[in-house]
């Protein structure tokens, strides 16, 4: 009996093992003319370029390939399907980037979609009475680890030295909307749409202020490297596309927002309000200094993604962080440039 | 099944071949490169993990200590199981009245993904330990209850008849024939219930936990730390196998009749 089940259950791991190691090989059939058969974009629900290139279909047009979207909850899944091979670009923040390349996972860091501001805010409930930082000693604060937004609280309670007398949670967008209803957490460091749909709030800070005191976040785009070697024709155009919706939202705001509010179900009041909470950056201004750079003189970025490493390492959650010169290798203003041309 | 002392059983050596079998080919295919080294880590990158989660911990707890705030919220979840399920279900076998009152309730949620409903009880017991423990006790209680009604059912009537006979009262028919009779079936009932609370674990620290193993492979996750994801899962495998083994050594004990009819 005994012996029965334990070999049953070896036998499972074995099987385990070896559909892992099957599943290794390329997913991606090519397809012809030098294009992939279909292009699969890894996103996350958000008011920005990508859903307005979405709404728009601007992905296909500029491609000209079959595109598929994927939607995720959290850059911790984003980062998974980049792994596996399921996903070819994934959207997510500065700090699950930080983390792929850390684990060097195989991804590019190609285009910024947007810097964060009060999109994504510490907000705590109004009969708290919490109103500053210093205020979140002992209370239960809820976010999704592994996020921009977990990596912004984190380094907000440590300048404020109080990082060990917070109780910090883990929670998904729904959960955190759930839990905030009936009052079981205090606060909550999370972005839009969710933030909008938390009530009698204050806000505490936000990314803004963040990207003030030096530590700036950002949603971003990657692509798989195996893919971008192997179509950078077809990730150059991902960028017209999404520069492309960038330009809609500067030149004709209304298009824009009305698109945006249709695809995600929003009033036009809601998305534009959302929207104004971050910066949205041209294709040209993402390869000024502060922000990509060129192939030649790469930016900032590189500088606050080693930062973003280092951090998240002291903090203990990565074992271990590669020489800069990854963080320099893996964003990759090329794809910019050759939609510029 | 004849056994010699002093040597080990043909099957055991089997059961021990193939788990070096298994770590051989886990060595071989990670140190060659047949799978992607950040989907599956070496066996020593695992070791690695295990040891500094041991003593430096992981996220400021250390293993141990994950591994016994799980512990604690399984037992405590088995504890109220055990001191509600066995007087409900010993009682449903007695009387089928009581049985008819209660199956709509046990059959209608024992078969639910525990996920399901996971949420409402959130909802309901907010997002601490209760909540924990209200899934675990839900994914102890059937199988239990369940054992007891089938032991009870299946107690032959001359036994009982026999005791009487002899003049015995109805306390000690129940003391000295009902309750033994019932204790093997119960221990059955006791195994499965930890196993199902066990197969639960991950899903109850999902929610709003900073602690336990299951956290832990769920947290890990996040981080891409795959090599901890394997510490969680093999320990969780590992000591699956020990409390069963100490259960069935405390039935060998308890119930030395147990499979003997």
């Amino acid at each position: 009996m005994k012996i029965k089940k334990i070999l049953a259950a070896l036998l499972a791991s074995a099987l385990i093992l070896t559909s892992f190691a099957a599943c290794g090989g390329g997913k991606n059939e090519a397809g012809t003319d030098g294009k992939p058969a279909k292009v699969v974009i890894g996103t996350q629900q958000m008011p920005n370029d990508e859903g307005i290139a979405k709404a728009l279909n601007y992905f296909e047009d500029e491609m000209g390939v079959k595109v598929e979207i994927q939607s995720f909850d959290s850059g911790a899944d984003v980062n998974t399907a980049l792994a596996s091979g399921d996903i070819d670009f994934g959207l997510y923040g500065s700090c699950p980037v930080a983390i792929a390349i850390s684990n060097d996972i195989g991804v590019e860091f190609i285009w910024i979609h947007e810097v964060l501001g009060s999109v994504e805010s510490l907000v705590a409930r109004k009969e708290t009475g919490i109103t500053k930082i210093e205020d979140l000693v002992g209370k239960t604060v809820a976010t999704p680890f592994a996020s921009t937004a977990h990596f912004s609280i984190l380094k907000a309670l440590e300048n404020a030295g109080i990082a060990d007398k917070v109780n910090l949670i883990s929670m998904t967008t729904a959960e955190i909307v759930a839990a905030w209803e009936l009052g079981q957490i205090d606060a909550a460091y999370i972005w839009e749409p969710t933030l909008s749909q938390l009530d009698n709030k204050v806000t505490v800070i936000t990314s803004e202020d963040c990207a003030k005191a030096g530590y700036m976040t950002s949603n971003i785009e990657v692509v798989r490297t195996e893919f971008a070697q192997k179509y950078p024709e077809v990730v150059a155009s991902y960028i017209k596309a999404v520069s492309k919706a960038v330009d809609l939202y500067k030149n004709d705001q209304a298009s824009a927002v009305s698109a945006i509010a249709k695809f995600m179900d929003l009033s036009e009041d809601d998305a534009l309000f959302q929207m104004s909470g971050s910066t949205w950056l041209t294709a040209s201004e993402q390869l000024g200094a502060d922000y990509l750079g060129t192939s030649d003189a790469k930016g900032a970025i590189v500088d606050n993604l080693y930062e973003t490493a280092l951090f998240l390492k002291d903090q203990g959650s990565l074992t271990s962080v590669p020489d800069k010169s990854a963080f320099e290798a893996a964003v990759n203003p090329k794809y910019i440039e050759m939609s510029l041309k | 099944m004849t056994k010699k002392k002093g040597r080990i059983p043909t099957e055991t050596l089997i059961s021990i071949g193939t788990v070096v079998v298994i770590f051989v080919l886990w060595y071989v295919a990670t140190a060659n490169e047949w799978v992607n080294p950040k989907l599956i880590p070496s066996p020593q990158k695992v070791w690695d993990a295990f040891t500094t989660s041991m003593t430096d911990g992981y996220k400021g707890k250390t293993l141990i200590e994950h591994f016994g705030e799980s512990m604690g919220r399984m037992f405590q979840a088995f504890g109220i199981a055990l001191i509600t399920a066995v007087p409900l279900g010993l009682a449903s076998g007695f009387s089928s009245k009581i049985r008819a009152a209660l199956d709509p309730i046990i059959e209608f949620y024992r078969p639910l993904p525990p996920l399901a409903y996971y949420t409402l009880l959130v909802l309901a017991l907010g997002i601490g330990d209760e909540s924990k423990i209200a899934l675990l006790y839900l994914a102890c209680f059937a199988p239990i209850y369940i054992s007891c009604v089938s032991a009870v059912v299946k107690i032959r009537q001359d036994y009982i008849n026999s005791a009487y006979t002899v003049g015995a009262n109805k306390l000690q028919v129940f003391l000295y024939v009902i309750f033994p009779s019932c204790l093997p079936d119960m221990f059955v009932g006791l195994r499965t219930a930890i196993g199902v609370a066990y197969t639960t674990l991950v899903a109850a620290e999902m929610v709003a936990a900073n602690s336990g193993i299951g956290w832990m492979v769920l947290d890990a996750k996040n981080w891409f730390r795959n090599d901890i994801i394997f510490v969680g899962i093999i320990v969780m495998g590992i000591t699956g196998i020990l409390i069963d083994a100490v259960l069935r050594l405390v039935e060998k004990k308890l119930v030395p009749w147990s499979g003997k009819a």
